[in-house]
């Protein structure tokens, strides 16, 4: 017990000279400053004993930490031997590397306090680092008291920590830290990028450094999660839904909580290191203040009380220098009472030294009583209470147990005492019952030859009992200083056997700069600054170290072999570790990139709500003061109400300026041409120009729908996963048509996959056509084009910049899309003259051109003309469409009943709007989306969809229609119908569903007879027509023309010559 | 109530695919032109009300597809027409030609209509096919009155539509004048073809 104290305290006073000043003030000028390694020394102090110590005044435990204490004031020898020591037993460490022996003694109390750091949030990191400066030719590091903000997430630094403002400060929130692992001189090196900047910092040493990434780390993910957590929360507020504040809550303590807890750390927690961060380090750098030696006070009140008393004692001016007993040994109350009486005063030369010194010893009685507790809460101010209640109850304890020896001894004097009273008393009868004087007097005589020889032996006695005493004190010194001397040849074996190794690296590193002799090796060791007989016997075995290098080469090379893979392996190590952390630090930036898009997410969220409820509200608005703007015209008395209307109807017109420069709009391109290249004002023509003020309500609507259209979009990502999870799965297989597939294209093709589902629909369809045509059978089309004249042409060349005029890859006779459209529609005219060229075969190309290749195009003409539609849809006679026109209203009679009655009522023939819906398979003013996602369904279903759709359209402005009462208001309703088919979603709904059943056997039925019908209606007309033009031919200019005409329009019609 | 208009008369273009029918009626109801305007299929219209001799018109104007094959279904937007306006193309002798073919559609078609004749896109003297004489001489021996227009330039349309607009107007009043006169002589003098033509259209 005894030894082990003696051991830790020791180790604990090297805490003095931790202090670089000290080593400064003395001659050591081979150890470098920054590199002085702390809590060592332990076995150094015996030597000293050589040097005037008494070894009898004290026991030998605090006579060590006396010398060490003694050792900065007294100069001479003592102090140099313990530098010297200490340099020595630098070097060895210094070839530990980042083992700090500091940490190690400390591993203990810290495994305690560190819970209390990971308790606490609130623990304030700051330190000293060094800083690399920035500006100035020579950039040095500047030591800078560094601060962590937690409510700002920035890293302030400042002059000194007595500083209030600061020099500047790194903002952690987006920065990421790194350092260099092979850096080896600076191991407490480590940098912070931010916004390109780079902020060099360094520690005390490689584990702070590792202390202060892992903190900063730690923060800067709670910041981004505070954050993240502050916008759900601002986001949530306008619903006070309690479940889903919960969930929400819930996500974020599982999120936040350890989002890799299903991972394995991959760096191990870095402890804190003691007195290099927190608040308490703020004196260290400056020697003088130690702040902490104070706070140490206060957690054990003993010392405290014990540092007092030495204090106290101080001011006692004496002379003994000399004497034992220490402070230290307060460290240990117990046993030095229990040793010594209470302790001697002790001056000493500076005090404060002497304080930091107490520091050591505080926590080791700490770690003691832990120890014999094995109690690990003792950490708190109370157990420490309780320690000193205990330590003072014990002290009572010993003071006692002296106060009963006592005792004991005064009753064994008194038991003395009493034999003694006893003999005289016999004596004295004896001598009463002797009658005569002869007698008496030889008994007198007798007494007094024996008190003689009492006398004589008592002396005898006496003088061996002295001579026994020296040689038991002899014997006593001489165990004592043996024990020392066994203590101290342990450590310095320890010591030398560092050395050796230190030695051999050298040895290592001088083989590889050849040639290399012993006394070089001697030379640079730093181990010898003096002559002193330690550095003789070192040097002896240096030279028997270097024996080594008397070795033959093979030796050697093993020797350099074995340094150079030390030293790879320390490097791999280095790597190691910052292949963690950055590895780490990857990690951490990901998921503050998943919050930072998380965060993205509810603010555009947000924004989007609040820039639809702004365009609601100003439509709102537009629509309010149209209403008010109305009476204005009879009322005449509210003059002043009419001005602030008129006035705010201004600002309301003049407010939409800007707002076409709205941010929404910042895409240049987005307001001219859709991703179809379609021009999105279609309807312009409609607008109610003279009413501006609903122009632009109806405006500010559209953008309100746009909005809403966005998030619907956003509930769309699933429709696209199954997309792509479609595409996927039949990469190399032909379209099969399957329920599923028929349902996700009624939900819309994706824009990026309509291409290949149309062409395979296409070739679906007109396989045995393209069989039959053979290969290149497009390209001979094209060629024959020259060849023959062909009455199409001179349409089909009419009707080229005609057909989407709207849209921008064919809107001028250089656009791209127009040399395809001609080329596609000649060859077809020439593929099949029976049917040419008829006006709206331009607009299904166009439209399959945006996402086909022209020969495709040609095929998927091919296949609509002469597959999807029935026979004679684009035929001269048209009667395959003229039919459908009738089916449709019959159609409409059965789906639609009141509204088929309100047209019948009016007189509406409908056939007038949807005969161009059929023929153009609903290119005709209808918004692109619609229209595409009717392509999609046509393409893959066939004719059957354009009845579905077309009714659909009828069901959607059923009750706008039902409202309006006359012929002209019907008809403009019905014009404006297509424009009206924004909502994809709701119209494929009726299509597809609220229209069922639709039955095709329904619709085949009623277009046989529809057909036979106006079969017959057209021979009738034709009969007229006959009858008519010979009659007038008599009349006619060009009458032979006519006839001609009239023969072709049955038979072979070909277009106006 | 007061009706917004006093007459309500539907008039029809009609003429070769790409003589101008749809820029003449974009030029007239909405002031507008357009060089490439979206080829017409079917019919499109647009209702313009004007002022005739204090009299409230307004005009309800169809707008029918050029290409031959339409012609059997543009049949049935004759019907209930009061006034057609055949368009040919001043820069294509051919479309000239035609306007012969239909005339004669309006004859087979409607049995009481007036007509116009309008030579259209007369802006560009350099690129002009049909000479003003001969269209006068053509207009003059159907007995219709011709009209050079530029919907381009915006010449001459406000009259041509004006011009048809009186036509109608003077018809209207004349058949309601005949009709008057027919229930005051209480004869018939529908020959058979007439007839005929009756079941087709009105």
């Amino acid at each position: 017990m005894t030894r082990h104290m003696n051991m830790a305290s020791s180790r604990g006073t090297a805490e003095v000279f931790n202090q670089p000043k000290k080593f400064n003030s003395k001659n050591t000028p081979s150890v470098p400053v920054e590199n002085v390694p702390t809590g060592i020394l332990i076995s150094f102090e015996p030597t000293e004993k050589d040097h005037g110590q008494n070894p009898s005044e004290s026991p030998s435990f605090s006579r060590n930490m006396e010398t060490i204490v003694e050792s900065e004031g007294r100069s001479g020898e003592a102090a140099s031997v313990v530098d010297l020591n200490g340099s020595r037993r630098l070097e060895a460490v210094q070839e530990r590397g980042d083992d700090n022996p500091q940490d190690q003694s400390n591993s203990d109390s810290m495994a305690t306090q560190n819970d209390n750091q990971n308790a606490t949030d609130s623990f304030k990191l700051c330190g000293y680092l060094d800083k690399l400066g920035e500006k100035g030719i020579i950039k040095t590091y500047k030591k800078r008291w560094f601060v962590f903000d937690n409510q700002r997430c920035m890293l302030c630094y400042y002059r000194s920590h007595e500083v209030v403002v600061p020099l500047g400060s790194i903002p952690i929130a987006n920065a990421t830290f790194s350092f260099n692992p092979s850096d080896s001189e600076r191991p407490g090196n480590f940098s912070i990028t931010v916004e390109g900047r780079v902020y060099q910092l360094q520690a005390k040493d490689y584990h702070t450094k590792m202390y202060w990434l892992q903190e900063l780390q730690e923060r800067r993910k709670s910041y981004s999660q505070l954050r993240t957590s502050l916008a759900r929360d601002s986001t949530k507020r306008s619903s006070m839904e309690p479940t889903t504040g919960l969930v929400s809550t819930k996500r974020m303590k599982e999120k936040g909580g350890d989002p890799w807890s299903g991972l394995p750390p991959l760096l191990q927690p870095v402890t804190m290191p003691l007195h290099a961060v927190g608040e308490d380090t703020a004196g260290s750098a400056k020697p003088g203040i130690s702040l902490s030696s104070i706070k140490m006070d206060l957690k054990n009140p003993i010392v405290g009380i014990k540092r007092w008393k030495s204090m106290h004692h101080e001011s006692v001016p004496s002379n003994q220098t000399n004497s034992s007993v220490p402070s230290q040994a307060g460290a240990d109350p117990c046993n030095v009472q229990a040793q010594s009486s209470p302790p001697i005063p002790k001056p000493r030369r500076k005090h404060l030294n002497a304080d930091t010194s107490f520091m050591r010893p505080t926590s080791i009685l700490q770690r003691f009583a832990s120890n014999s507790s094995e109690n690990s809460a003792e950490k708190c101010p109370k157990c420490a209470q309780l320690q000193a209640q205990l330590c003072s109850v014990q002290e009572e304890l010993e003071m006692l147990d002296s106060e009963a020896k006592a005792s004991q001894e005064v009753i064994q004097i008194l038991h003395k005492q009493l034999t003694e009273g006893k003999i005289q008393q016999s004596t004295n009868v004896k001598f009463l019952e002797c009658k005569t004087d002869q007698a008496k007097l030889t008994l007198m005589h007798r007494k007094d030859k024996q008190l003689v020889q009492l006398e004589q032996l008592l002396q005898e006695v006496k003088h061996d009992r002295e001579a026994m005493k020296k040689e038991l004190m002899a014997f006593q010194s001489k165990v004592g200083d043996l024990e020392e001397q066994i203590s101290m040849f342990k450590e310095m074996l320890v010591a030398k056997d560092e050395i050796v190794m230190d030695l051999t690296m050298k040895i290592g590193d001088l083989e590889k700069a050849p040639p290399v002799t012993a006394s070089s090796v001697e030379e640079t060791s730093p181990q010898s600054p003096n002559s002193f007989t330690d550095q003789n016997f070192l040097g002896e075995k240096v030279d028997g170290f270097s024996v080594g290098q008397k070795l033959p080469p093979v030796a050697n090379a093993f020797y350099l072999d074995r340094h150079e893979y030390e030293k790879l392996k320390d490097a791999c190590q280095a790597f190691e570790t910052q292949n963690k952390f950055l590895n780490k630090e990857i990690l951490e930036l990901n998921e503050l990139r998943t919050q930072d898009q998380l965060r993205e997410n509810t603010y555009t969220e947000k924004l989007d709500e609040f820039e639809a409820e702004l365009y609601k509200l100003q439509s709102k608005h537009c629509l309010l003061l149209n209403e008010l703007k109305a009476p204005r015209r009879e009322v005449t008395s509210m003059e002043d109400t009419d001005d602030l209307v008129s006035q705010l109807i201004e600002e309301a017109i003049q407010s939409r300026g800007g707002d076409v420069e709205n941010p929404v709009d910042d895409i240049p391109g987005r307001e001219l041409y859709d991703k179809y290249g379609f021009t999105e004002s279609l309807d312009d023509e409609d607008k109610e120009a003279d009413e501006p003020l609903v122009t632009m309500a109806a405006e500010f609507q559209k953008k309100v729908d746009e909005i809403a259209m966005k998030h619907k979009s956003d509930e769309n990502i699933s429709h696209s996963v199954k997309w792509e999870n479609f595409i996927i799965s039949c990469r190399n297989r032909a379209l099969v048509s399957t329920p599923e597939l028929k349902s996700l294209v009624r939900s819309g093709i994706p824009h990026e996959h309509r291409a290949r589902i149309w062409k395979e629909c296409i070739e679906r369809r007109v396989k045995r056509d393209m069989e039959e045509c053979g290969p290149c059978y497009y390209e001979k089309l094209k060629t024959k084009n020259h060849n023959t004249s062909n009455p199409a042409v001179k349409q089909i060349e009419l009707d080229l910049l005609r057909t989407l005029p709207n849209n921008r890859h064919y809107d001028k006779i250089t656009s791209p899309g127009i040399p395809k459209l001609r080329n596609v529609l000649l060859a077809y005219s020439v593929h099949n003259p029976a049917i040419g060229y008829c006006q709206g075969l331009n607009r299904l190309a166009a439209i399959a051109l945006l996402y086909l290749e022209e020969e495709d195009v040609f095929w998927c003409l091919v296949c609509v003309i002469e597959h999807i539609m029935p026979m004679d849809y684009y035929s001269k006679t048209l009667i395959g469409s003229q039919t459908d026109q009738k089916v449709l209203k019959d159609l409409l009679a059965e789906k639609l009943p009141r509204l088929n009655a309100h047209l019948d009522q009016h007189n509406i023939d409908l056939s007038l709007v949807t005969f161009n819906w059929f023929i153009t398979v609903f290119c005709d003013n209808i918004p692109a989306e619609t229209m595409l996602r009717i392509w999609d369904t046509f393409l893959f279903e066939g004719d059957k969809v354009l009845f579905r759709y077309a009714l659909a359209f009828f069901k959607v402005a059923e009750e706008k229609l039902l409202t309006k009462k006359d012929y002209l208001s019907i008809f403009a309703t019905l014009r404006q119908l297509p424009n009206m088919m924004k909502d994809v979603k709701k119209i494929s709904q009726i299509a597809f569903h609220d229209l069922n059943p639709f039955p095709k056997k329904n619709i085949m039925a009623k277009r046989e007879v529809h057909r036979k019908q106006v079969t017959q209606q057209l021979e009738e007309l034709e009969a007229i027509r006959r009858e008519f033009v010979p009659r007038h031919s008599q009349d006619d200019l060009i009458g032979s023309d006519d006839d001609d005409e009239e023969f072709e329009t049955l038979e072979a019609p070909p277009d106006y010559p | 109530m007061a009706r917004e208009y006093d007459h309500l008369f539907k008039l029809l273009i009609i003429g070769d695919s790409g003589v101008g029918k749809s820029s003449l009626l974009l030029r007239f109801a909405d002031n507008t032109f357009s060089g490439t305007y979206i080829t017409t299929i079917g019919v499109d219209f647009k209702i313009r009300t004007i002022d005739v001799n204090g009299d409230r018109v307004k005009l309800q104007i169809w707008d029918t597809a050029g290409q031959e094959r339409f012609r059997t279904i543009t049949s049935t937007y004759y019907r209930g027409t009061h006034g057609v306006i055949v368009v040919y193309d001043v820069t294509s002798a051919e479309s000239f030609v035609n306007v012969k073919r239909w005339l004669h559609e309006i004859d087979q078609n409607c049995e009481i209509v007036s007509r116009i004749l309008v030579g259209n896109k007369n802006d560009c003297p350099e690129r002009k096919m049909v000479v003003t004489e001969d269209a006068k001489s053509f207009a003059e021996q159907m007995g219709i009155e011709l009209f050079e227009t530029s919907a381009k330039e915006n010449i001459n349309v406000e009259e041509m539509f004006n011009s048809i607009t009186k036509l109608v107007l003077q018809q209207k009043k004349e058949s309601a004048a005949k009709l008057k006169d027919k229930n005051d002589a209480q004869t018939v003098s529908l020959n058979s073809k007439k007839e005929k033509r009756k079941s087709k259209c009105c």
